[in-house]
């Protein structure tokens, strides 16, 4: 943080406000997340040319998902299933199986929204989602509750923001959007770099193995429903006999 | 209308998952082989990502040589320097040239 400096020049004054609003935001947390909207952009393009294309749902109403779903494998699977014409109830327990996950992820960060503001437990879990649940489990230091509370609501805005911008920026576009073929990797990239550090911690070995081979034999099953067997499998060997040693 | 309804419907669903065990039944109160077994879901859920983003739905048979091979050499990459940015670069890099080697 730069130390501050007293600057009575009109130029110094225009600057002020945007740096102080600048300072709110949590520098690590900018760090951690730049990265992680550069992956999911391809992703955010892809979901814009589908959106631009749908004939069932309005475009609008499908671009409002980006911030208010904020779970880019359920938007699409919702999208999907609507335009093939699926009934409501197909669709909602379809999204719920799909995002089934969010909710073990808010079952392992609960301990840092124990100590916080009922405004920050109700309505922050919002931003859990694969990417931020993951950098922020990255991040054990981050005990003080107000700056865990800084670090989670800069990174699920800024993630939020670059979400719905390159999705609103498609839908605009449309199929002019150039979506490389190698950036369809990206995400693969972000998934293994967010895993790779984590394995120098043995014990997180088993259940990488297990959860890895079930979702490659689980990967036809439908709307993504893979993943949750697939994570279900990896943990299950921990949750019916409890390591000693911790 | 319906599909405005539906869609709004399944962000309720979604929002209800997320404070479930945040703010409605805080996982605190749930049994200690419970929270011991929370530690194994990032490492699970992460390699499952990892796998489902290259079966494309479909399994084994969809495995592109490149992209796994691109996905262990960004696995190693993190590895050693634990950057994510570097790894997704160095990743999509490694991608695109083995694509055309492979």
């Amino acid at each position: 943080v730069e130390p501050l400096r007293i600057d009575t020049s009109a130029r110094a004054a225009t600057f002020r406000a945007p740096s102080h609003v600048l300072a709110r935001f949590d520098r690590e947390a900018l760090r951690d997340v730049a990265p992680v909207v550069a992956s999911v952009a391809p992703f955010a393009v892809i979901l814009g040319v589908t959106i631009g294309q749908l004939q069932t749902v309005p475009w609008w109403a499908a671009l409002l998902g980006a911030p208010l779903l904020y779970a880019g494998s359920a938007h699409i699977a919702v999208l999907t299933l609507l335009e093939a014409g699926a009934g409501a109830a197909t669709v909602v327990v379809a999204a719920a199986v799909v995002n089934a996950r969010l909710a073990v992820y808010g079952a392992a960060l609960e301990p840092r929204f124990r100590d916080q503001p009922g405004w920050f437990r109700w309505l922050a879990p919002h931003f859990i989602v694969d990417q931020t649940y993951a950098i922020a489990t990255a991040r054990p230091e981050l005990t003080h509750p107000g700056r865990f509370r800084r670090y989670w609501m800069t990174a699920g805005i800024v993630l939020g923001i670059g979400w719905s911008g390159a999705m609103a920026a498609a839908v605009t576009l449309g199929p002019i959007v150039p979506v490389g073929p190698a950036l369809t990797f990206a995400s693969t990239a972000v998934f293994v770099g967010l895993l790779a550090p984590r394995l120098h911690d043995r014990t997180a070995w088993r259940p990488a193995a297990i959860a890895a081979v079930v979702a490659l034999a689980a990967a036809p099953l439908p709307h993504g429903s893979g993943l949750l067997v697939a994570t279900l499998a990896g943990v299950l060997p921990t949750l019916l006999r409890p390591r000693s040693t911790r | 209308v319906t599909p405005i309804l539906v869609l709004a419907l399944v962000c309720l669903t979604t929002w209800l998952l997320r404070v479930a065990l945040v703010a409605i039944v805080p996982a605190v109160h749930l049994p200690t082989r419970v929270h011991t077994a929370l530690d194994d879901v990032a490492p699970a859920v992460l390699a499952a990502l990892v796998v489902s983003s290259l079966a494309h739905g479909r399994g084994l048979p969809a495995l592109e040589p490149a992209d796994v091979a691109a996905t262990l050499i960004a696995g190693a990459i993190a590895w050693r320097t634990r950057r994510l940015g570097l790894t997704v670069v160095a990743g999509i890099a490694a991608a695109a040239l083995l694509r055309l080697v492979l």
